[in-house]
C-alpha cells in the first residue's frame, strides 16, 4: 500500500467515524433523551473529528530514499480530483436549489448556511477523493509500496 | 491558434456576456423600483449573448478538416493544469463567499435565499473564467499554438 492509498484510507476512516459519531448522537439525544431538535443537532459537534484529516500528511510522511509519486499515482490523483469537482457541481448546485425550492424564492435564511454548506461540501468532496482513489488502487494492499 | 485556445477565447467571452447579465439581474432586484424595472436591459442582453453563442460556435468550427487532429498530448495537459486551476480557485471563491457574508451582516442576520442562486451561477461562470484564463495563459494568449 502506497503513500496516497494510506492516506486515502486514513481520511475515509476518520470521516466515516465523525459522520457515525455525529448521526448517533443526534438519534440518541433526540429520540431516547428526548430533547428537543435544535439541542440535539449540536451532536455535529463530532464533525470536529474531521479535523484530524490535516495530521494525515505527519503521519504517512515522504521517505527521502524512495519515490512517493510515480505517473500512475499522479494518474489516478487527477482522476481522483476530477471525480471530485464533478461530485462537487452537483452537491453544490442542490445545497443552493434546495433551500429555495423548500422556503420559496421570498424566503430568507440564516447566513450561516454558507459557512455550514462550505464544511459539507469539503467533507464530501474529501470522501469522494479518497474512495476513488482506494477503488483505482483497488481497495487491497496491491499497489506498488513507496 | 488552435481549437482549444479559439474554445477557451469563446468560453471566456460568453463566461464574462453572463456574469454581466447575472449582474444586471442582481441589480435590478434590490433596485429601489422594484424586481421588474430591469427587464428591458435583461431582455436586450440576452439577445446580445443568443447572438455572440452562434457567431462564436461558427468561429470555433470555421474552416476545421475532418482530417484535422483535434488535440495532442500538449492540450491535455494543458487542460488538465487548467482543471487544476479552476479547482483551486474555486476553493478560494467559495471560501470568500462563505465567510464574507457572515463577516459583513454578523451571525444572526438572515440573507434573501434567492442569493444562493447567485451565488451558484456565479461561482459556477468564475470557475469557466479560471479555467479559460489558465488555458490561454498556458499557451501564451496569442497565436503561438499549434494549429490543428
Amino acid at each position: 500500500m502506497n503513500r496516497s492509498q494510506k492516506i486515502a484510507r486514513f481520511n475515509l476512516i476518520v470521516i466515516l467515524t465523525a459522520l457515525i459519531l455525529s448521526v448517533t448522537a443526534i438519534s440518541v439525544t433526540y429520540f431516547a433523551v428526548g430533547l428537543p431538535i435544535q439541542r440535539a443537532l449540536g451532536g455535529f459537534g463530532f464533525m470536529g473529528i474531521t479535523g484530524l484529516m490535516g495530521l494525515s500528511p505527519l503521519l504517512y510522511k515522504k521517505e527521502r530514499d524512495k519515490v512517493s509519486l510515480d505517473e500512475r499515482d499522479q494518474l489516478i490523483n487527477y482522476r481522483a480530483v476530477l471525480a471530485a469537482y464533478s461530485v462537487f457541481w452537483l452537491v453544490f448546485t442542490a445545497a443552493c436549489m434546495i433551500p429555495w425550492s423548500i422556503i420559496g424564492p421570498s424566503g430568507s435564511i440564516s447566513v450561516n448556511v454558507l459557512p455550514i454548506m462550505l464544511f459539507g461540501i469539503g467533507i464530501t468532496l474529501t470522501l469522494v477523493h479518497s474512495l476513488v482513489i482506494l477503488v483505482q488502487h483497488g481497495r487491497t494492499a496491491k499497489g506498488e509500496k513507496s | 491558434m488552435n481549437k482549444t485556445q479559439k474554445g477557451a477565447w469563446f468560453t471566456l467571452t460568453a463566461a464574462m456576456l453572463l456574469l454581466v447579465f447575472e449582474a444586471i439581474v442582481f441589480a435590478s432586484m434590490i433596485a429601489p423600483r422594484g424586481r421588474t424595472s430591469g427587464t428591458g436591459l435583461v431582455k436586450v442582453w440576452i439577445w446580445f449573448i443568443l447572438v455572440f453563442l452562434a457567431g462564436g460556435t461558427a468561429f470555433v468550427h470555421w474552416k476545421r478538416k475532418p482530417s484535422d487532429v483535434d488535440f495532442d498530448e500538449r492540450d491535455t495537459s494543458i487542460k488538465k493544469n487548467a482543471v487544476l486551476v479552476s479547482f483551486v480557485s474555486l476553493w478560494i471563491l467559495l471560501f470568500a463567499v462563505s465567510i464574507v457574508p457572515t463577516a459583513v451582516l454578523g451571525q444572526e442576520r438572515a440573507m434573501p435565499v434567492c442569493l444562493l442562486l447567485h451565488v451558484n451561477f456565479g461561482v459556477f461562470m468564475i470557475a469557466v473564467v479560471a479555467y479559460s484564463v489558465a488555458i490561454l495563459v498556458q499557451y501564451g494568449w496569442g497565436n503561438k499554438g499549434e494549429k490543428s
